[in-house]
């Protein structure tokens, strides 16, 4: 094939071209740290770096949502071991008294403390995370627990002994819920109707009751009575605390996986998107290296010709 | 009977001959790096005996012919090669052109950058919605949902808009191109009329060649185009069989700006027609087919503007239909003199209904932007004086952020992969392309490499040319002294016996 010197001349610009391009493309990439800078460079990475990023943030806002619910949940759980406590020490001073010879004088000191202990409930009711109250359902800036004039414990303003009134029903199975993870839903927290009990057997009525029959010299039997009631409350409180353990347990293995899971996606987003920095280097310096050869070479075709060498 | 001045005669044929073909090595060099010049060479031819009794001539055997003379100045082209490489040049600059705009379209989606992104901000705005949920109450979370909402709805517009801006410029280069074209196409009328007048003398007209053979190269890369040359020498060149020129009849086109643009509904869009009829120009390839793909293209296989704004515009229809439907259905927080109130939008629906929404209008509702109270996180009526206010019903909320993670929506799917798989379709687009473009430029590259071969000057080959000529010069010269001195003697010194 005939070989012009136009076209001697013409490859060599374009290989030198070539040679420039692949050299800018390898500086871009040292410089930006990345391998993907655009769509184009691996469009099918770039989707998986696209999916790996969506996993990151919605994971990390998850391990939020876990580590708030937490929070809560130990507030939960430290109230619901105060009440546990309140219980145990009522039952002791009910049993107590509950003996026939038990003098008034006793009894009405004893009725003091269960007072005590009875307004101590409703304190352990209003309780708080922060500004929040945590025993009021969704009613979280007021004060769910108080007690209306005639004595009578009202929960979110309802009646608390009239288990038969559907809005109390209604509102002690309300509860808190956070999104702990895709489609979890978790409750993070413990309706305080639900923890005291509704209707007449609720702790609040129960403690007021044995204060008053303390005081009015009740038989021994029913002081017992009351006594009974106070430890089946407590197993109930016990029951709740250890839902409320379990729950923390859960979220607390969740909380793992999600730490796990966040080291794993960036780990990965690394690996697909980001430039390996001694490979990078080492590349470019060959590219480099195949620039300059390039251009010597291109020194010794280009300039002699035949005029040269006549006379 | 061929005498001495016959001699002379041969000696100074060979002269001429040798002069003209120096002065065609000189002509050449001094080509040698012009844009679309074809070497030129001197068609020789040795002269016959001119008796024309040559036969018949008892005296007449052993005649010598009567020197050199040259016939014609011819080019040396291919017109396979000039074809080819046309073709190809068309597919070329259509690659080029789409390879170039799709990168620069990429970058004003880049769907990987961190914080631009609309799948960024869509993220942070399904997160804000997470912690609404863990404190529906709170006025800093509140504010946080809204900001993070309208930057999400900002990228949205921001996308659009550039898009659309992007859609006007092929637009306008459709416009140029076709002056462009136009330019082209009365030159090559122009050259018609100049070479047909030039050749009629019976001489070759070279460097008018040269120039209209250039000028089908460059319009050769703006739409597809074959050039014909008939027997009795007059040139047609014509696109899908519209003839564009015809010997000296130039038909230009004419950009007429009566279409509106798909999906953007701009208006001043251009369509092709012949000049001064209502034909509408068919072409299908090269430059101007480029950018009229990419102003309006909707199909898979051939992105343009107009798909990735319909992706847009569904996407924004569609997050704004989903997330108002919970929405609506929730209570806000009361505030100053208003009460909590339902059926309040998050996202603005314009009068003519969901369909009307596109990624440029795409805003938030004049109710959520007022107060960021309006934003209705509880599935209850919020009441301050109640005992209980329900303030920290999340019902609502939760219901949006379990939304944002939500398969199997009509449409969509789901919002992140749906947005995912319309830009990554952008992407791979472009590498497409790119890819073409490079293996189209090797394909031309190659082609040009012979037609260079054929047709292009070398200067070592010039030289020695040269060198020949230069020595079958001189030797005529001598030839010439020859003759002259037999000349010489026999006029000077014939016939002087005794004198």
């Amino acid at each position: 094939m005939r070989i012009t010197s136009g076209m001697v001349m013409d490859n060599y610009l374009k290989n030198l071209n070539k040679n420039m391009t692949s050299m800018t493309s390898l500086q871009y990439q040292m410089s930006t740290g990345k391998r993907l800078n655009k769509m184009s460079d691996d469009p099918v990475d770039a989707m998986s770096v696209m999916q790996y990023r969506v996993k990151l943030y919605k994971s990390e806002q998850y391990k939020e949502n876990v580590d708030n619910g937490l929070t809560l949940l130990d507030q939960t759980e430290s109230s619901a071991m105060e009440l546990n406590k309140v219980l145990q020490s009522a039952y002791e001073t009910a049993l107590e008294a509950a003996n026939d010879y038990v003098t008034d004088e006793d009894k009405t000191s004893a009725a003091a403390l269960i007072g005590q202990l009875r307004d101590h409930i409703l304190t352990i009711g209003n309780a708080q995370s922060g500004d929040q109250y945590i025993f009021g359902g969704y009613n979280t800036k007021k004060a769910p627990f108080s007690v209306d004039a005639s004595g009578k414990p009202l929960y979110n303003g309802l009646d608390l002994t009239d288990d038969t009134n559907a809005a109390l029903i209604a509102e002690s199975d309300t509860s808190i819920q956070y999104e702990m993870g895709f489609n979890l839903k978790m409750s993070v927290s413990v309706n305080g109707a639900e923890l005291l009990g509704t209707g007449d057997d609720n702790i609040y009525t129960v403690l007021d009751n044995l204060y008053n029959a303390l005081n009015s010299d009740a038989s021994a039997e029913e002081i017992s009575g009351y006594a009974d009631k106070l430890q089946d409350s407590q197993s109930h409180v016990l029951s709740v605390l250890a839902d409320i353990g379990g729950r923390e347990n859960r979220l607390e293995l969740v909380s793992n996986r999600y730490d796990e899971d966040n080291l794993m996606y960036t780990d990965m987003k690394s690996k697909l998107e980001d430039v390996d920095q001694a490979e990078a280097i080492m590349n470019y310096k060959m590219s480099e290296y195949v620039y300059n050869a390039a251009l010597q070479v291109g020194s010794e075709i280009l300039q002699p010709s035949l005029v040269d060498f006549l006379k | 009977m061929s005498g001495l001045f016959y001699g002379l005669e041969i000696a100074r044929s060979a002269l001429t001959v040798s002069q003209k073909a120096i002065n065609l090595s000189g002509h050449n060099i001094a080509n040698a790096n012009t844009e679309g010049y074809t070497r030129q060479r001197l068609n020789m031819n040795s002269i016959e005996p001119s008796s024309p009794n040559v036969h018949l001539s008892s005296i007449s055997k052993g005649n010598v012919g009567g020197g050199v003379e040259s016939s014609a100045v011819d080019q040396i082209r291919s017109d396979y090669l000039d074809r080819q490489y046309r073709t190809q040049n068309t597919k070329l600059g259509y690659w080029q052109t789409r390879s170039e705009e799709m990168e620069y379209i990429e970058t004003a989606v880049n769907e990987l950058s961190d914080n631009t992104s609309i799948s960024s901000t869509m993220a942070d705005f399904f997160n804000s919605l997470s912690n609404l949920a863990g404190n529906p109450s709170s006025e800093e979370i509140r504010t946080t949902v809204q900001q993070n909402a309208l930057k999400m709805t900002e990228t949205f517009n921001q996308y659009y808009n550039q898009l659309v801006e992007m859609q006007g410029s092929y637009n306008d280069a459709m416009s140029g191109t076709v002056d462009k074209i136009n330019n082209l196409i009365s030159g090559i009328a122009n050259y018609n009329e100049q070479i047909y007048a030039y050749e009629l003398s019976g001489e070759k007209a070279n460097e008018l060649r040269d120039n209209r053979n250039l000028m089908i190269d460059q319009l050769s890369e703006l739409i597809n185009v074959t050039a014909t040359e008939t027997t009795d020498g007059k040139m047609v060149v014509s696109c899908n069989g519209t003839d564009l020129v015809n010997h000296t009849t130039a038909t230009l086109l004419e950009a007429r700006p009566e279409l509106t643009g798909e999906v953007s509904g701009q208006s001043g869009y251009y369509q092709i027609y012949l000049n001064g009829t209502n034909n509408v120009f068919s072409y299908s390839g090269g430059k101007l087919q480029a950018y009229k793909d990419l102003r309006d293209s909707t199909s898979v296989d051939n992105i343009g503007i107009p798909r990735i704004l319909q992706s847009l515009n569904t996407l924004a229809q569609n997050v704004a239909k989903q997330f108002n439907a919970v929405h609506s259905t929730g209570y806000t927080m009361p505030y100053g003199t208003q009460t909590s109130q339902t059926g309040i939008n998050l996202f603005e629906v314009p009068v003519g209904g969901y369909s009307d929404i596109t990624a440029g209008n795409f805003t938030l509702s004049s109710d959520v932007l007022d107060s960021v109270y309006n934003i209705a996180a509880s599935s209850k009526l919020i009441d301050l004086s109640a005992a209980n206010t329900q303030e920290g019903n999340n019902e609502i909320a939760l219901a949006m952020v379990t939304l944002s993670s939500r398969t199997g929506l009509p449409t969509v799917g789901s919002f992140e992969n749906y947005l995912k798989s319309a830009m990554v379709e952008v992407g791979t687009e472009s590498t497409k392309c790119s890819e073409n473009a490079k293996s189209q430029q090797t394909v031309v590259e190659n082609v040009e490499d012979r037609r260079q071969s054929t047709s292009g000057v070398s200067l070592d080959e010039e030289m020695i040319q040269l060198v020949a000529y230069q020595h079958s010069y001189t030797a005529a010269a001598r030839v010439l002294t020859a003759i002259d001195e037999a000349l010489d003697v026999l006029i000077n010194r014939t016939g002087r016996v005794g004198l």
